[in-house]
């Protein structure tokens, strides 16, 4: 009786090699950015409620241990932030207008976009800081 | 002298014989000869019940796609000397049904394969051979990546989402529709988008990108899967904001 094997990765694939690894390590970032997305939402939510229970919100976020969380959180999301820039270009069309795009110039673009926008954010938060 | 060898442990499965197993054979090591030579030997002068597909031996037919080492690849192309001193693992591509030993079941990926009308299509259509469909080399550029696949699969065992979703039009065909659709010459845009742009085309990719990886061809399925997105999620939202517009 002719019996096919089922020999599927199913749900353990990405402990099959390093390759496969990185990139649920890499999917996984997104729980460190949600979890930063939470508490900034709960610390605008804090702000509307009385000083005090905001400074007490405030003083949870530098604990020690919230300082490393935000810092593995940092690491991460800097980490995917690179990734996604780096295949990037195989996500674009080769060309365009009939003329190709180096992946260079696609990555480029993206890290100068990302410092443009980076200090135009330090210059406003040091411009509302100084009035 | 003594021959130098080298040990395969290959993956035996005989339906009728209880479970899969491994079998060691040791084969003469040669520096230009690859794991099919060494499958070829096995069968030739050890064991001749063992099973397992090749054709061309030379990358084009697609034929001799296995997991060594854990990896997919052409045994074709696979030299036993990138594998020193040994032993090396052979099995069947991963994400198939195997039918025995080394031989999978590829009838799922052929009915994917169809799904897409991987040819060209023409509205005018006609029985006059002499036909020409003009082309620009720069016209060619825009797919001709993507024209390079063989149909080996290796993509399919590579691809964990093939793993865990059933219906997954998987990465060879996705790459094939993109080929065409960018294809100056080509008028089945539309119906292959049906396909590809449905639950399980190109959203259920997640973008893991070892189908490019082991691709021997550098076709890059996952560049050509991410592109159709690019292009679907364009279209959607033009088709949102100019609802007047028919779909062309």
């Amino acid at each position: 009786m002719n019996r096919p094997l089922d020999r599927r990765l199913g749900w353990t694939w990405w402990t099959r090699n390093g390759s496969y690894f990185r990139i649920f390590l890499r999917e996984a970032t997104s729980a460190f950015i949600l979890a930063e997305i939470v508490l900034f939402m709960l610390l605008i939510h804090k702000a509307g409620q009385d000083a005090e229970t905001y400074l007490a919100y405030r003083e949870f976020l530098w604990h020690p241990l919230m300082v490393v969380f935000h810092l593995v959180a940092l690491a991460f999301a800097l980490w995917h932030t690179v990734s996604f820039f780096l295949i990037a270009p195989n996500a674009l069309p080769g060309q365009v207008a009939g003329r190709s795009i180096p992946a260079a110039f696609i990555i480029g673009q993206q890290f100068a976009g990302l410092a443009a926008v980076t200090l135009l954010l330090f210059l406003w938060v040091a411009w509302v800081g100084a009035t | 002298m003594s021959e130098t060898t080298i040990q395969l442990e290959v993956f035996r499965y005989r339906p009728d014989n209880g479970g899969p197993t491994f079998q060691s054979y040791e084969v003469p090591y040669h520096d230009d000869w690859v794991v099919l030579d060494a499958l070829n030997h096995v069968k030739n002068y050890i064991d001749g019940s063992l099973s397992f597909r090749w054709s061309c031996r030379m990358g084009v037919c697609g034929s001799c796609g296995m997991q060594v080492n854990g990896e997919p690849a052409l045994t074709c192309a696979a030299f036993l000397r990138d594998h020193m001193p040994g032993p090396i693992r052979v099995e069947p591509l991963v994400n198939f049904p195997v039918e025995r030993d080394l031989v999978v079941d590829i009838n799922g990926f052929m009915e994917k394969l169809d799904h897409v009308k991987p040819y060209l299509v023409r509205e005018d259509e006609t029985d006059d051979l002499s036909a020409e469909y003009m082309q620009t080399p720069t016209q060619l550029d825009r797919y001709k990546q993507f024209s390079m696949c063989i149909n080996c699969m290796l993509c399919y065992a590579a691809c964990p989402v093939i793993g865990r979703v059933d219906d997954f039009i998987g990465p060879a065909a996705l790459a094939l529709a993109q080929r065409y659709n960018l294809d100056s010459r080509d008028q089945g845009k539309q119906m292959r988008q049906d396909v590809i742009f449905q639950n399980e085309g190109i959203w259920e990719c997640t973008f893991v990108g070892e189908c490019s990886e082991v691709c021997p061809k550098h076709v890059d399925p996952a560049g050509a899967i991410q592109q159709a997105k690019l292009e679907g999620a364009f279209d959607y939202y033009k088709r949102l904001l100019t609802p007047w517009a028919r779909r062309s």
